[in-house]
């Protein structure tokens, strides 16, 4: 530049002059003004009238040459303003013909007008000249764009901002901004945060939303004024806080960390039940080389921590121990964005270029970066503003990959897993590794992961999940932008949580009510043992209907089924057998098939135990008949399978099987053995041993009763072997059998004595077994079988005429022998003692 | 080669003679079976031809009244006046009262009775006083193991 100003006026002045004197010629005013410092020392108002010549033949002709002729005249004249101007019109237009002198002079000159965008602008470029030539010590102009920046955010501050209320137009635009946010338009929220703010400059919520958008966008400067503002409006604003307190500490400069940790402690102050701060503040102080500090925090949070935490932090807190012992001053620092590193200066540059709207800016801004990155490829910041400017442009892929190398070099970047976290999720099919660096987001601090995750989580259903993330939100980001929808989210997953409660009680109280009810069905109610052990009565017809059920299910059932097994046991199969099979246990049109005869005979059993005012339970507590219903059921939900082998002959192998162990398993129920046991179980109940002794006490109660003498009473047949005769049982139940009896006894009491034949006999064409009881008497009175049927309602022998009949056993009258005149015989059928 | 062996099955129903059909047919055994569905019907088929076995249900539930072997007139009076007492017992028991009637042409031709004997074991020696080759149902014997009996004449 000074070389050129060296020989411009040479240039102007060689300059054709003119034919006549035209003072508007942009030439031959630069030429008069050449005339006018030729000897190189003019006078003050010559050099006054030079500068004027100047100025008007740049107006009428603007050019390279006539701004620095002008700005070489101005500084001549002592005019700094005017020569920095100058410089500052020719370095637009050709800037690489700036020093980094002439831009300090430049900054300075803007910074003295006030305009210190323009001073950020020239001292970044003084920086990055002096870093290109690895050059050091420029730490205070580092310092001077950082207080420029901090003074112009400053000065767009309101005054005083006041507390009135956003207006309603404010809130409709920041929910506006919001609804924008939820949709991803970053730029549409950004306006509408920003128009909030105009309407209610003091609007917090809006300040702080719109940081958050700068900062995603990579406007650092932009996202800091408007964290400020919201700091400003609500000096304890937490959530404003901690979101400037991290952009200041990813900046590349010590007093941006400084006032980070500042922040930081300050938000520590304000919430020092959220141990996650306390650790982070102890991480940064312990990077910023002030152990003390970072013991001090880490302390604090030593007392909330988990034992797990403990144990993972238990050798860091012992280094800053052994720091704290070693040293006696500050260390160096180890921070992640070394404001040492010399990709400081382009970055700088770069993050005033990208936050201007032209897309040339842009372009120079990305130029910077790379100058940047080439300078210090680990330069992180760096790497984040170029995935935000790609981003801008729309080159998401490109965006998406400098982010990586981003966290791979410094994974601590919330901002930059954040970032890369908004991407993936924008992307189809995504979502999965949205969701992941939304974790690594989480891991490095950022509560917008918190809010994001809580989303994803409660669009899987894992709704405590969910909940737990929103709470968090609630509580780190108390007063951010999406305080109301996570309170509404969190309120969501309650109610959610509430109805899943609820429907587990539901579920656990049915499932209660269905193990009771599976307890009382397997346990309430009589066997038919136990039922007959009360009321043994109810042997005969019970015995009547065991007998159906004995002859359908378990004869018919059991030769079918045992050949089907047998078949099954075999290679033969089940194909040739299951046509018969299926109409024999189903039934056909015409007959109703052995399942549906037997499950009947059951139904009949349990009418029997109703009509006499027991609760029997048949099919589930008694320990026969359960296994036969549930052979019965089986076979029914063996029906269609059994059908389609009949039809088609085949089935397949899974299902034959199912069929084959439903064929066993009532095979083994059904059978003739089952039919043995239910015989003896009603025989056990309706059936009495009858013993001599007994019958004769049996006398003497009665003949007491009746306040008479007992007759003597003589044992004849089975009751006259020695010693006490042998029992023979019958099939009549005992109460029924002492009723019997008494009645018998009764009618006899005035004979002077008594004998009691007991023969064992059978039924010449059945074979069965039969038990006949003759009580000989010498009553004189007549006495017929007609008279003795004739009077079943009367008492006495018409209780015996009734008895008689109830057991299927016979009562007649036969002569006597010697002194008994007749005698009254009964017979009933007797229980086969084992050979 | 000899005969087919002959098999008189005598049952209300058909269960049992269809069984036996279908299980000689699937193992290509040589037998014949004829049914009688009462006492005259057997009584007409073992006068017709001597069987190698006959095959007896016991209970004939629906065989009509008149039908039924048995005095039931006996019965009615041994049931106190009780007729639906003596026909049911008459056809409970009806394998009996058939077996009884024919004892004198069974002298020594098999005979099954679909009757377990297991816990009766002195009936079934009271029985076979008239019918010496008479034999029960075993536990759980299938209808193969009927026809086995019947074919084997064991």
């Amino acid at each position: 530049m000074r070389l050129l100003q060296a020989i411009l006026p040479a240039v102007l002045a060689a300059s054709p002059r003119p034919a006549t004197d035209c003072a508007d010629d942009s030439a031959s005013l630069a030429s008069q003004a050449e005339r006018l410092v030729a000897s190189g020392a003019p006078a003050a108002e010559d050099l006054a009238e030079a500068r004027d010549f100047v100025r008007r033949a740049r107006l009428a002709s603007p050019s390279l040459a006539l701004a620095l002729r002008g700005a070489d005249l101005a500084a001549l004249a002592g005019d700094t303003d005017d020569e920095a101007r100058l410089l500052e019109i020719a370095a637009k237009e050709a800037p690489e013909l700036l020093s980094p002198a002439e831009r300090l002079v430049l900054a300075r000159q803007a910074e003295a007008r006030g305009d210190r965008r323009s001073a950020i602008l020239q001292y970044g470029h003084v920086l990055t000249a002096l870093q290109r030539r690895a050059r050091s010590g420029a730490d205070w102009i580092g310092e001077s764009i950082r207080r420029l920046d901090a003074e112009d955010e400053a000065r767009k501050l309101p005054v005083r901002p006041g507390f009135a209320p956003p207006s309603a137009e404010a809130r409709r635009a920041f929910a506006d901004g919001k609804t924008a946010l939820r949709r991803g338009a970053n730029e549409a929220a950004r306006e509408a945060f920003r128009r909030a703010l105009r309407l209610s400059p003091g609007y917090s919520e809006a300040a702080l939303a719109l940081g958050g958008v700068e900062e995603r966008n990579g406007r650092t400067a932009d996202a800091a004024a408007a964290y400020r503002t919201a700091l400003a409006a609500e000096p304890d604003g937490f959530e404003a806080l901690v979101s400037l307190s991290n952009l200041l500490w990813n900046e590349p400069d010590r007093p941006a960390k400084e006032e980070s940790l500042a922040l930081l402690d300050r938000a520590v102050a304000l919430r020092p039940e959220l141990p996650r701060l306390q650790r982070e503040a102890a991480n940064r102080w312990a990077a910023w080389g002030d152990p003390a500090r970072a013991l001090e925090r880490l302390d604090g949070w030593w007392a909330f921590a988990a034992p797990g935490e403990r144990a993972d932090a238990a050798s860091f807190r012992e280094r800053l121990r052994a720091r704290l012992v070693r040293s006696s001053g500050p260390e160096p620092a180890t921070l992640g964005s070394d404001p040492a590193s010399p990709a400081v200066g382009a970055f700088r540059l770069a993050q005033v270029y990208a936050g201007r709207p032209d897309s040339r800016d842009w372009d120079a801004a990305e130029a910077e970066l790379a100058e940047a990155e080439r300078l210090d490829p680990g330069f992180v910041p760096g790497l984040e503003l170029s995935a935000a400017l790609r981003e801008r442009r729309g080159d998401l892929s490109g965006a998406e990959e400098v982010l990586k190398r981003a966290v791979a070099i410094d994974p601590s970047r919330a901002a930059a897993w954040e970032r890369l976290a908004e991407l993936l999720g924008r992307q189809t099919g995504r979502g999965h590794d949205a969701e992941t660096a939304w974790e690594h987001a989480d891991q490095a601090g950022s509560r917008e992961a918190l809010f994001a995750l809580a989303r994803i989580a409660s669009g899987e259903g894992r709704s405590s999940a969910a909940a737990s993330l929103y709470r968090r939100y609630l509580a780190e980001a108390a007063g951010g932008v999406h305080a109301e929808e996570a309170q509404a989210g969190l309120d969501r997953e309650e109610r959610r949580q509430e109805t899943l409660r609820g429907a587990a009680l539901g579920v656990a109280t049915c499932a209660l009510l269905a193990a009771g009810l599976w307890w009382a069905r397997r346990r309430m109610g009589l066997t038919l043992e136990e039922w007959l052990k009360r009321d043994p009565g109810a042997t005969r017809d019970a015995r009547s209907v065991a007998g159906r059920l004995s002859h359908e299910a378990f004869k018919h059932g059991g030769l079918l089924l045992g050949e089907a097994v047998e078949r099954l046991n075999s290679r033969e199969g089940l194909a040739e057998a299951a046509p018969l099979l299926v109409e024999r246990l189903y039934g056909t049109p015409d007959t109703p098939g052995l399942v549906a005869e037997a499950r009947r005979a059951l139904f009949d059993l349990e009418a029997v135990a109703r009509r006499r005012g027991a609760r029997v339970n048949l099919r589930f507590k008694d320990v026969l008949l359960s296994r036969v219903s549930k052979s019965l059921e089986n076979l029914d939900r063996a029906a269609p399978d059994l059908r389609h082998y009949a039809e088609k002959g085949s089935l397949p192998p899974r299902r034959l099987e199912k069929l084959s162990r439903a064929l066993r398993q009532a095979a083994s129920a059904l059978s003739p053995r089952t039919a043995q046991l239910l015989t003896a179980s009603l025989d056990v109940a309706g059936s009495t041993e009858a013993r001599f002794e007994r019958l004769a006490s049996l006398l003497a109660s009665v003949a007491r009763e009746n306040d008479a003498a007992a007759p003597p009473l003589a044992g004849l047949g089975l009751f006259a072997e020695a010693p006490e005769g042998r029992p023979v049982r019958v099939r009549v139940p005992e109460g029924d059998w002492a009723t019997l009896w008494r009645n018998l006894f009764a009618n006899a009491l005035q004979a002077p004595r008594l004998a009691l034949l007991a023969e064992e006999r059978r039924d010449p064409v059945t074979g069965q077994a039969l038990a006949r009881f003759v009580l000989f008497d010498g009553d004189p009175r007549l006495l017929t079988a007609e008279m003795i049927r004739g009077r079943a309602a009367e008492r006495g022998l018409g209780v015996v005429a009734d008895l008689v009949r109830r057991w299927d056993g016979l009562v007649e009258v036969t002569p006597g022998t010697g002194e008994f005149t007749k005698g009254v015989a009964v017979e009933f059928a007797a229980v086969e003692e084992a050979a | 080669m000899s005969a087919p062996r002959k098999v008189l099955v005598v049952e209300d129903g058909s269960e049992y003679v269809d069984g036996f059909e279908r299980l000689t047919a699937a193992r290509s055994l040589d037998a014949v079976f004829t049914r009688a569905r009462d006492l005259e019907s057997a009584r007409t088929a073992l006068t017709a031809e001597r069987p190698g076995a006959v095959f007896l249900d016991v209970v004939f539930d629906r065989t009509p009244e008149a039908a039924l072997a048995g005095d039931a007139e006996s019965l009615v009076a041994r049931f106190g006046g009780d007729r639906a007492r003596a026909l049911r017992h008459l056809a409970m028991n009806q394998g009996f009262y058939i077996l009884d009637a024919l004892a004198p042409m069974l002298e020594d031709v098999p005979v099954i009775l679909a009757y377990d004997f297991a816990v009766e074991p002195q009936r079934l020696e009271a029985l076979r006083r008239r019918v010496p080759r008479l034999s029960g149902l075993e536990d759980g014997a299938s209808i193969s193991q009927a026809l086995e009996m019947m074919l084997t004449g064991s």
